[in-house]
């Protein structure tokens, strides 16, 4: 007889950007349990939203099949008192025994179980199993004990299995199974009662949580670019943003806010970098690109005026920060700053930025790379960078372009930490490449004369993307010179 | 697929008073004393943390039961501005509540107290947000969330893992609020400063910054540019000592009193500009020493109490 099973774990909020990812691996860890237990199935699913871990199996047998474990025993060598408590503990006789490495093994088969029985250490195992980059153990009171690991702590289990629920004590989380689960926090918070996935997911929409994360992160995407084209706006695509803030709401609830005019003086990548870091709010452009004085943002519950005025009164307490950076930092000349550089290290055992910054000059070939390269490094003391470290390099470039540098010099400080990684573009002007080249290579050389290097797996210090950042920028100024040569 | 903007009928919506800086203190203490917490007064120590205390810290660790909740003037040098942005201080206040175990749901007792200060749930939108926890100096680890609300953390809630180095064998859960922050945000400030302490208008109105704007450019003016180096690393090598003298003489609470004298020590010297990235790495390490020892002296202590 085939049935279907659902299975819910409810807990406190899930990190969004483990949602992905922890549902993918349900499916693989639950998949290799039912698999262990020998029970047959058609199709399983998987769910995830932030309170909860769902998992929807199709076509389950009602009964596993047969098991045979071969389950091995002490060594050939053994004595016969060893080997006698062996076929004692499983009710055997010498003939069943063979040998196998010098092991003696027995085959031990059990009869196929109905998988309601197994239900209870099938969970067990999932929870034992299931990988989380970071867990913890919470208190389980009644039992005076520390709970088994999990990302959060779980509050109910909820197992049905043909409609009917399954009542099993989960020892490793003191929690007993049953038919219910909980809607939204705070729309919908009371107990609901489930028989199948369809009623399930009926009745969690009804009670404000989207179950399919996919839909709901579009959703979102969608919601977010109409409102926005309403307006003649667009959005500013951000995928991980996207993934962290469809993690963040049982019910989205999409909001444009303005910003004030006052702090759109302020470089747009600061403001982006500042909305997006800060405050998960997405960047608005008008159709030229120029940044827009509006964001985007998704709530939990529906919007009120109160809730409005928060979202931009904390905007602007967030910009004005900014701006007090950006006005502190441009009080100084990057050349004072640079001076710091002597305090900031760049790796323990090799010495300071300063020191990094005298070898950079001993590669410069002329006098705008010599001036790119005193400069390039002196973001890093600002108090910018220091609250947004992303910014590295960019704030550079525009910091050289407020106290009137050449352009070429602040376009090569902006763009000499490319390509940040495989998929990152190379800088586009001649200094930049050159700026990049320098760096990189002092890096890796430097690295070299110390012997720090690295593994296939183990790469802490970043010399594989070093590596392949000056080979690509060997070729493209390879590239360019053949290019100019023809010309 | 289309869902909706549901406009939902809360029924009748308390309408959200404003409260003075003190109201809301005081109503936290009434929430938690009603929840069972002992309301204790603050470490009279410099801490950076509420976490700091010795009823955070040392009683973390053990299997007793300990509810208790707290102001806690907390000290971060190189946060000072001179007073000149009025969001961001060297000196600032936490209430702290320690509830150990955490109880079934802490997160709904938590929720409670925020509506017993005033907030109405049903027209802010509330998040918990991952943020997982580490003291460095402390050796303290925990997983939980910053907990926002409209956008601004208010709370940083944390079930602690372990302390010292040590694990913790019954959970506790930490719910640090941020005062100021939600000050702002219930009586609607642009900053800090403009925060109305006593809740009084007018002549008698005080506000946070009439309180401490002062304080806070001259402590600024301390710890960057004024307090003696010399002083300060003498000062450091005596808590070391001195915490290790204690610990041989089995006296555990004098001697995390040192250790955290000397936390609090390097972080004034490290606002004063004197330590190096490299050497910051050393200091932590000798704090860390010192609190793990502290931990593990008071773990012993326990063992032998029983």
């Amino acid at each position: 007889m085939r049935n279907e099973l659902l299975i819910e774990l409810f807990s406190e909020e899930i990190p969004a950007r483990m949602q992905r990812q922890a549902m993918d691996d349900t499916k693989t860890v639950f998949k290799q349990i039912l698999d262990e237990n020998c029970a047959d199935y058609a199709e399983i699913a998987t769910y995830i939203s932030p309170r909860r871990i769902a998992i929807r199996v199709e076509g389950l047998e009602n009964k596993t099949r047969r098991k045979t474990d071969a389950e091995r025993g002490p060594k050939v060598k053994a004595d016969e008192e060893a080997i006698n408590c062996f076929l004692k503990k499983f009710n055997r006789q010498k003939n069943d025994l063979y040998e196998r490495d010098g092991y003696y093994y027995l085959n031990t088969s059990s009869d196929g179980q109905e998988i309601s029985e197994v239900m209870g250490d099938i969970i067990e195992s999932f929870i034992a199993k299931m990988p989380w980059q970071k867990s913890m153990r919470w208190y389980i009171e009644k039992d005076r004990r520390l709970s088994a690991r999990w990302i959060r702590p779980i509050r109910s289990i909820m197992c049905v299995y043909d409609g009917k629920s399954i009542d099993k004590e989960i020892k490793s989380v003191g929690i007993t199974t049953g038919n219910t689960t909980n809607g939204h926090r705070f729309l919908s918070p009371d107990k609901i009662y489930i028989s199948t996935f369809d009623d399930y997911v009926n009745q969690l929409e009804k009670n404000h949580v989207i179950l399919d994360f996919h839909k709901k992160r579009e959703y979102i995407r969608n919601e977010i670019m109409k409102t926005a084209e309403s307006m003649g706006l667009c959005l500013c695509d951000d995928e991980k943003l996207l993934d962290e803030v469809a993690g963040l709401v049982e019910y989205p609830y999409i909001h444009i806010g303005s910003i004030d005019e006052k702090f759109m003086t302020l470089p747009a990548v600061v403001l982006s970098t500042s909305m997006k870091v800060n405050q998960k709010y997405f960047t608005l452009k008008y159709p030229d690109l120029t940044i827009a004085p509006y964001f985007a943002t998704v709530t939990n519950v529906p919007g009120t005026k109160v809730m409005f005025e928060g979202l931009e009164r904390v905007l602007r307490a967030r910009l004005s920060d900014a701006m007090f950076f950006y006005k502190e930092d441009t009080k100084i000349s990057l050349d004072e700053i640079a001076k710091g550089l002597k305090n900031v290290v760049f790796h323990d055992e090799i010495g300071t930025m300063a020191d990094k910054v005298e070898r950079m000059l001993l590669l410069a070939e002329n006098d705008d790379e010599r001036r790119a390269i005193r400069l390039c490094k002196a973001d890093l003391l600002t108090q910018m960078v220091s609250e947004f470290p992303e910014l590295q390099g960019i704030m550079g470039g525009i910091y050289a372009r407020v106290q009137g540098e050449k352009e070429e010099i602040c376009k090569a400080i902006e763009e000499h930490y490319k390509p940040r990684g495989a998929n990152d573009t190379l800088p586009g002007t001649d200094l930049g490449l050159r700026l990049s080249y320098i760096d990189n290579l002092d890096t890796l050389e430097t690295y070299k004369k110390h012997g720090i290097t690295r593994t296939g797996s183990k790469d802490p210090y970043g010399i594989r993307r070093a590596e392949k950042a000056i080979q690509r920028i060997q070729e493209e100024l390879t590239r360019r010179s053949r290019t100019d040569r023809i010309k | 697929m289309v869902y909706p903007n549901r406009k939902l009928d809360y029924g009748i919506r308390m309408a959200e008073t404003t409260k003075s800086f003190q109201e809301i203190i005081f109503d936290l203490q009434k929430y938690w004393a009603k929840q069972g917490c002992v309301i204790l007064q603050p470490y009279d120590t410099e801490v950076g943390a509420g976490t700091s205390h010795y009823v955070t810290t040392l009683k973390a660790l053990g299997d007793g039961y300990w509810d208790v909740a707290f102001v806690q003037p907390c000290r971060r040098p190189k946060d000072g501005r001179y007073a000149d942005n009025p969001n961001r201080t060297q000196y600032y206040y936490q209430f702290q509540v320690i509830l150990k175990p955490a109880p079934t749901d802490p997160q709904s007792l938590y929720l409670k107290s925020l509506e017993a200060i005033g907030f109405d749930l049903s027209q802010h939108d509330i998040r918990f947000v991952e943020d997982d926890w580490e003291n460095p100096s402390l050796g303290a680890a925990g997983l939980g969330w910053e907990v926002w609300c409209d956008g601004m953390e208010i709370t940083q809630y944390t079930y602690f893992q372990q302390v010292g180095g040590i694990s913790c064998s019954v959970t506790p859960v930490e719910i640090t609020y941020g005062l100021e922050r939600i000050a702002t945000f219930i009586q609607k400030c642009e900053n800090h400063f403009e925060i109305n302490w006593n809740g009084q208008t007018g002549d008698k109105k005080l506000t946070y910054g009439d309180v401490l704007k002062r304080f806070e450019r001259e402590f600024s003016y301390y710890n960057f540019d004024y307090a003696s180096v010399d002083i300060l690393l003498s000062h450091f090598a005596d808590y070391e000592k001195e915490c290790n003298k204690l610990l041989e003489c089995n006296l555990v609470m004098p001697a995390y009193e040192q250790c955290v004298k000397a936390n609090h020590c390097f972080n004034l010297l490290d606002a004063r500009g004197v330590i190096s990235v490299s050497e910051r790495v050393a200091y932590i390490t000798r704090v860390r020493a010192l609190a793990k020892a502290c931990c593990q002296a008071w773990c012993e202590s326990l063992k032998g109490a029983e």
